[in-house]
């Protein structure tokens, strides 16, 4: 009988990890798909991408080499977006910024959604006097426009790299902890959450492996939304001369430069100023289009 | 009673944030780099001139005990002297902020007239191509940095087609400001009758304010457009078209509901218009705040610092308190939670 039984069960089919890699990017597809203007900012996006993964091979002029000779000249077939005012190849300078902006937001972004995530998800857990001094911190970071509260904590700091890097952080992560907390408090009172409790998880468990993953949907949305935000302001921190330190190749360090040449003619000096469009553009519509998928 | 026990809940919840913005904007300066004093005394003074003025702003007392007397000096609205002109902050902002103040309502005006009856028209006739059109201008405006659409303007505006003036702030040098009576220029001329003087000035504020509205455009926009579009999926509208009333009334009954939404949006815009005009000056060297606090910034003076982290902030948070309370009085039917 015993044998019997047992060869009527279905077996469970494992899915070989390649396949499931491959349904997954199969249904990004067919969600980008969907959406034409999600599509074309995915793309925007993945052209930038592919620029940076290109630089070793177009970049060919040194972006921090000035040439007295060839000062301000409009762009050719030798310097593709033409040259700055101290003879520096913009093209080379662009595709570097490109590099170095992403970064900062790539990064910037991720760390607070993470850590911002976890606070607020522990802080909405718990409740409590932690959780009241949290909300009272966030509504005093949020009292104020980002870039203020950007420029005065460069304006403190210095500019210079890691001091951005600190800065953009601070600035985003009360938004994260507020969104993350929020969730937190309605997700909790589901009954899975009883269910987990009852069959003897610990509280950190609860936690990490049942709330945390169903949290997750607005904090990816926020996510995504902010990456685009992220490089304005380091852009705009720059331009004010706030951000990065000449010579940096910065988008919005490139523009500030060569500003006062720019509405006197030199046009090509505003083409960093079209890959910021590009990027912010690219990751609000990608974002627009992973809000309509959550929400 | 509800709408009353909401307001003081909301003023009872705002001295709180009060607190903290001045907590943060103490810090801020705190940290600050450069040495006060040496700024207030200029040129190169003797070792013992600079420590005796250190001791007389009293830069050597405990951060708790600065933070009180900066808390004290506050309250009885003095906000300091500026190191480098030794005038009283409050005057030098006074001086600048209607500067801010006009170009951010020109801009507010320009938003409102143009980007409520597009969200309007988008949400009526969705799909369409003027939909489609305002949802890219409004996708791209908060794409577009306002530093970069302020300079390409200048380019395509100024140097080559020559229709508008050069970013040289409010009027052209050589011209005299007109009579003051509010400090804005276009009410001012207009009052003292000097029609040349207002030309100029409405001339000089229109690229800065078109770059502002054309940055700022967006949210309104597409807060009218879905808030239109939300009502309009009402079952009290579609009773309305059901019952056959014209179209000209459901327009009315959707957009006074949709109004909620909008006024948050138009509280929040103005707020974002003050913070970005430290951005807008400087493009089009507009003497306002935003651009005084810049220079402050490159002199090192702390004061005007200190002095414009805190008005933006207080400005942003009372703006933010003002739309809350602005939600219960147009909409009955909000809960006072």
């Amino acid at each position: 009988m015993d044998r019997e039984n047992k060869t009527l069960t279905v077996p469970k089919t494992k899915e070989h990890p390649l396949r499931k890699t491959w349904r997954s990017i199969d249904y990004s597809w067919y969600v980008l798909r969907k959406n034409n203007l999600t599509l074309a900012g995915f793309f925007m996006i993945v052209f930038l991408l592919f620029l940076v993964i290109l630089s070793p091979v177009i970049v060919i002029y040194d972006p921090y080499e000035t040439d007295s000779d060839n000062v301000l000249s409009p762009p050719s077939w030798r310097h593709l977006f033409g040259t700055d005012q101290w003879g520096r190849d913009i093209f080379s300078r662009t595709i570097v910024a490109t590099q170095l902006d992403l970064f900062i937001a790539l990064t910037t972004v991720l760390a607070s959604a993470s850590v911002g995530a976890i606070i607020g998800a522990v802080s909405g857990y718990f409740g409590g006097k932690v959780d009241l001094l949290m909300q009272r911190v966030t509504d005093i970071l949020l009292a104020f426009p980002s870039l203020i509260l950007a420029m005065g904590i460069m304006a403190a700091l210095g500019a210079s790299f890691w001091n951005l890097m600190l800065t953009q952080f601070v600035i985003r992560i009360a938004i994260f902890i507020r969104v993350a907390r929020g969730e937190m408090i309605s997700q909790k009172e589901n009954e899975y959450v009883e269910a987990a409790v009852c069959s003897g998880n610990s509280t950190s468990r609860i936690i990490i492996r049942h709330l945390l993953p169903n949290c997750i949907t607005p904090v990816a949305v926020m996510t995504t939304l902010n990456f685009g935000y992220a490089i304005l302001v380091t852009a705009t921190l720059s331009f004010i001369g706030l951000g990065l330190n000449p010579p940096t190749a910065e988008w919005g360090l490139m523009i500030s430069d060569g500003a006062s040449y720019l509405v006197l003619g030199a046009w090509w000096l505003s083409i960093p100023g079209a890959f910021i469009v590009l990027a912010v553009l690219g990751f609000n519509l990608l974002g627009d289009g992973i809000r309509d998928l959550a929400g | 009673m509800g709408l009353f026990r909401y307001i003081v809940k909301r003023f009872l919840l705002f001295i709180p944030i009060l607190f903290g913005i001045t907590l943060v904007t103490f810090t801020i300066t705190y940290f600050l780099p450069g040495d006060p004093a040496a700024v207030r005394l200029g040129g190169s003074p003797s070792v013992e001139a600079l420590e005796e003025m250190r001791i007389k702003m009293g830069l050597y007392k405990p951060v708790w005990e600065r933070y009180f007397i900066y808390m004290s000096d506050l309250l009885s609205g003095d906000l300091g002297k500026s190191y480098l002109t030794d005038r009283p902050v409050l005057y030098e902002i006074g001086d600048r902020v209607l500067a801010t103040l006009e170009l951010s309502f020109v801009s507010l005006f320009i938003i409102v007239v143009i980007g409520i009856p597009l969200g309007v028209i988008s949400a009526f006739k969705k799909n369409s191509i003027i939909d489609h059109v305002a949802r890219f201008v409004g996708v791209s405006g908060i794409s577009i940095p306002s530093f970069w659409l302020g300079l390409v303007l200048i380019f395509l505006l100024f140097y080559v087609a020559r229709i508008f003036p050069p970013p040289l702030g409010r009027l052209p040098p050589g011209i005299d400001e007109p009579a003051r009576i509010t400090g804005f220029y276009i009410v001012d001329s207009l009052l003292s009758g000097d029609l040349e003087t207002l030309k100029l000035s409405l001339y000089y504020i229109s690229l800065p304010a078109i770059t502002t509205a054309l940055v700022n455009l967006a949210p309104i926009t597409r807060m009218t457009r879905s808030a239109v579009l939300d009502v309009l999926e009402k079952d009290y509208i579609k009773a309305a078209r059901a019952a056959g009333l014209p179209e000209r009334q459901i327009y009315k009954d959707a957009l006074k509901n949709a109004l909620i939404p909008i006024l948050t949006t138009i509280g929040l815009s103005i707020g974002f218009m003050i913070s970005g005009s430290i951005v807008i000056e400087k493009v089009f060297s507009w003497p306002g705040i935003g651009l005084f606090a810049l220079q402050s910034i490159a002199s090192n003076d702390h004061n005007p610092i200190q002095a414009y982290i805190l008005i933006v902030g207080l400005t942003f948070a009372l703006i933010n308190l003002l739309t809350d309370i602005a939600y219960g009085f147009v909409d009955p039917r909000i809960k006072y939670g």
